[in-house]
C-alpha cells in the first residue's frame, strides 16, 4: 500500500490527515526535573507525554525483554519509575493542554477495578486529559510479584478492557466473563468523555487487539515496516468496521542531524504520532534541566513547527 | 492539635478551591476515603455508624487518595494529605509502595498513610483479594511497603508475601506516617505499634477511653515516649472546650467531616467556603491564639 501525503493514509481519521502529534517520553527522567519538562513541552507545542510503567525491578530476570535485540532487560534498578497515574495527575496540575499517557501500562497486572480507579481519577483531575496506553506486559517475575496469572494475560487483557470501560462509563455494571464474574456495581466519578485507549506491541494478537480499540503503539520502525503494519491495521479496522473511526497511529522517532526529512516520511508511511526523548539522541550524558529545556527547543524548531501546522 | 478537613465526597471540580481555601484558613491538612466500586447490594455492616449503613450513594465521587493528593499537592504549598482510610489489602505490596512513594515524592513529603483493614467484603471479592484473615495480612503487607521504601534491594518471605531480591525506585528520604484506623483491641494495639491511630465518625464520650486503651499499649510496647499521632473526625460538632479536653487527652488532629456538610456532596462551593471559614473562625482561631497567649 502506498501513501498519499494528499489524501492521507486510507483509514487515517480526516482531522489527523497530514497533521503530526509529538509525545515527549519522560521515561527515568530525574524526578526534580519532570515538572519544568512538561511545562516546556507544552509550551513548544508537544501534544502529550507519555510515561514508563514498572512497579520494581527483580535483581533476576529471567523473562525475555522483547524491545532488545538480545532480550536481555538491562537497566539500572535504581532509574525512577513512578507510579504512572499518580505522576500523570500532579503533571497535569502543572500544566493546562498537555495530554499524558503511560506507554505502556501493563493492564493485567492489576484488576479491573483498581485500574479503573485510577484510570478515572486522573482522567477526571486533569480534565479528559489522559489515554490509556495498555499492554499485556512481558515479565513474568512482576506477575508472580502482584499475584496476577501470566500466561493468560492476552486475553485477560481483553476482558479487562471491557470491564474498565463499563466502569468507566459510571452507570451499573454487572459482568459475567471467562476471568471476571460480578453482579451490578457502580464507580464514580466517572470521566466525562470516554477514555482513549491505545494498544503497544506488534505481535498478531497486539496488532488484532489495537484495532479494536483507539490507536496503535510501535517502537522503532523504518518507514517501509511501519507501512506493512499500518496496512495490516487497516485490514484489521476494515474488517471490524471501524474504518471510519479515529485511529493513532504511533512510532518512536530517533531524531538524527543528517537526516532532517525522516519525521515526514513516518508520516507519509502512515504515523499521525510520533514519540520522542531529543535529548536521548544530542548526545548529551545526563542532561542538565536546562540542556533538557534547549533540547525540547531545538527539537520543537526543527520537527514541531514544520510538521504540526 | 491540628485542624484537618476531610474532603470525602466532595464534587470534583470543587477539590481545588476548597484545598486552596483550606489552606489559606491554617489548616493543617486534607483527609480522603477509599472505594474502588460500589455495589449496588452491599450484604456486609459498615462499621463506622450505628445503623450499619454508609450515609453515602452509587454516585458519591471516590477518587484514588494517592493521585488525588498528588494533584492537589500541585495546587497548594503546605497542606498534608492523609487517607483515611485506605485499605491496602485491596492491592498488592508493590503497587501500594509504588503509588504512595509517587505521592510522597511529588507532594514534598506531604502524605500520611492512614490504613484501615477494610469491612466490605464484596470489594475484596471484586479486587480478587481475600477478605478472612485481612488484619494480619495487611500488617505483612505494609512490613513489605517499608522495606521497598528503603530504595535497596529487598526481599521477603512471608506468611502471606513471599519473593526474592527486587528494586522500588523511586523512594522518598523518608517513610510517610502510619496511622491506623479502628478500635478493636487488635487495631488499637496495631495503632500503638505504629506511628498514630485514626478515628472516624465516633461520639464523644467514646474517644477519651480509646486514647486511654492506645496509651497502655504504647507503655506495654515501650513506645510511651515516642511520638504518636491520634487524629479523628466526630460525628456530631463539638464545643470548644470538648476540643481542649481532647487536646489534654492526647489527640493530635482533629478532623471536621464531610458529614457535618462542611464539605459534603451537593453543595455549591461558596457554601462550602462559607463554611470553612466559620469552622475556621470558630475553633482554629481560638485554639492557636489560645497557644500562642
Amino acid at each position: 500500500m502506498t501513501a498519499d501525503p494528499i489524501r492521507g493514509t486510507p483509514g487515517t481519521s480526516s482531522s489527523c490527515r497530514g497533521i503530526m502529534q509529538f509525545w515527549q517520553s519522560i521515561a527515568m527522567t530525574e524526578i526534580e526535573h519532570l515538572v519544568e519538562v512538561v511545562k516546556t513541552a507544552e509550551e513548544v507545542g508537544f501534544t502529550g507525554i507519555v510515561v514508563a510503567d514498572h512497579l520494581v525491578t527483580p535483581r533476576d530476570i529471567r523473562s525475555q525483554y522483547p524491545y532488545a535485540p538480545d532480550g536481555e532487560a538491562a537497566w539500572d534498578p535504581a532509574q525512577p519509575i513512578p507510579d504512572a497515574w499518580v505522576l500523570i495527575a500532579a503533571l497535569a496540575a502543572e500544566t493546562t493542554r498537555l495530554r499524558f499517557m503511560p506507554y505502556v501500562y501493563v493492564v493485567p497486572l492489576r484488576d479491573p477495578f483498581n485500574v479503573a480507579k485510577a484510570v478515572s481519577s486522573a482522567a477526571v483531575l486533569s480534565g479528559g486529559r489522559v489515554v490509556l496506553g495498555a499492554g499485556v506486559g512481558w515479565m513474568k517475575e512482576e506477575f508472580d510479584l502482584t499475584g496476577q496469572s501470566f500466561t493468560d494475560r492476552g486475553r485477560r487483557t481483553d476482558e479487562m478492557i471491557e470491564i474498565i470501560g463499563e466502569l468507566m462509563s459510571g452507570e451499573p455494571v454487572a459482568h459475567h466473563g471467562e476471568f471476571y464474574d460480578f453482579e451490578a456495581v457502580q464507580m464514580a466519578p466517572a470521566p466525562e468523555r470516554p477514555v482513549e485507549v491505545r494498544i503497544g506491541g506488534y505481535s498478531g494478537p497486539a496488532l488484532r487487539r489495537a484495532a479494536r480499540h483507539d490507536g496503535w503503539l510501535g517502537v522503532e520502525h523504518t518507514p517501509a515496516e511501519l507501512e506493512s503494519i499500518v496496512a495490516r491495521l487497516n485490514e484489521e479496522r476494515r474488517a471490524l468496521g471501524r474504518e471510519t473511526r479515529p485511529f493513532d497511529f504511533m512510532v518512536a522517532h530517533t531524531p538524527s542531524r543528517v537526516d532532517p526529512g525522516e519525521c515526514e516520511r513516518y508520516r507519509d508511511a502512515g504515523a499521525t504520532s510520533v514519540y520522542v526523548s531529543p535529548w536521548w539522541y544530542q548526545g548529551f550524558v545526563a542532561p542538565t534541566l536546562d540542556e533538557k529545556r534547549r533540547s525540547l527547543e531545538e527539537y520543537a524548531e526543527q520537527y514541531i513547527v514544520p510538521l504540526a501546522s | 492539635m491540628e485542624f484537618w478537613q476531610s474532603i470525602a465526597r466532595t464534587d470534583p471540580d470543587q477539590l481545588a478551591p476548597v484545598a486552596r481555601l483550606a489552606e489559606e484558613l491554617g489548616f493543617s491538612g486534607l483527609t480522603m476515603a477509599d472505594h474502588l466500586a460500589r455495589p449496588l447490594s452491599i450484604r456486609s455492616r459498615y462499621p463506622y455508624a450505628t445503623d450499619g449503613w454508609m450515609a453515602t450513594d452509587e454516585s458519591t465521587p471516590y477518587l484514588d487518595p494517592w493521585i488525588l493528593s498528588a494533584s492537589l499537592a500541585r495546587v497548594t504549598r503546605k497542606l498534608r494529605f492523609m487517607s483515611s482510610v485506605y485499605i491496602p489489602a485491596l492491592r498488592d505490596p508493590f503497587s501500594v509502595a509504588k503509588a504512595i512513594s509517587t505521592a510522597a515524592l511529588l507532594s514534598g513529603d506531604r502524605v500520611l498513610i492512614g490504613i484501615g483493614v477494610g469491612w466490605m467484603e464484596e470489594e475484596f471479592e471484586l479486587a480478587g483479594r481475600p477478605f478472612r484473615q485481612r488484619g494480619r495480612r495487611t500488617e505483612e503487607l505494609m512490613q513489605v511497603v517499608r522495606k521497598l521504601f528503603s530504595g535497596e534491594m529487598v526481599e521477603h518471605h512471608g506468611e502471606f508475601y513471599d519473593f526474592d531480591p527486587v528494586q522500588m525506585a523511586p523512594v522518598p528520604s523518608q517513610h510517610p506516617l502510619v496511622l491506623i484506623g479502628g478500635h478493636s483491641p487488635k487495631a488499637l494495639r496495631r495503632a500503638a505499634a505504629a506511628d498514630g491511630w485514626l478515628g472516624v465518625n465516633y461520639d464523644l464520650e467514646t474517644v477519651p477511653p480509646i486514647l486511654e486503651a492506645l496509651r497502655a499499649n504504647r507503655r506495654e510496647l515501650g513506645r510511651e515516649h515516642e511520638p504518636f499521632e491520634a487524629a479523628l473526625a466526630l460525628n456530631a460538632p463539638p464545643e470548644l472546650d470538648d476540643l481542649y479536653r481532647l487536646e489534654a487527652a492526647g489527640l493530635t488532629m482533629i478532623v471536621n467531616p464531610p458529614g457535618l456538610r462542611a464539605t459534603g456532596e451537593r453543595t455549591s462551593l461558596d457554601e462550602k467556603c462559607r463554611q470553612l471559614e466559620s469552622y475556621a473562625k470558630r475553633f482554629i482561631e481560638p485554639l492557636h491564639h489560645g497557644r500562642k497567649g
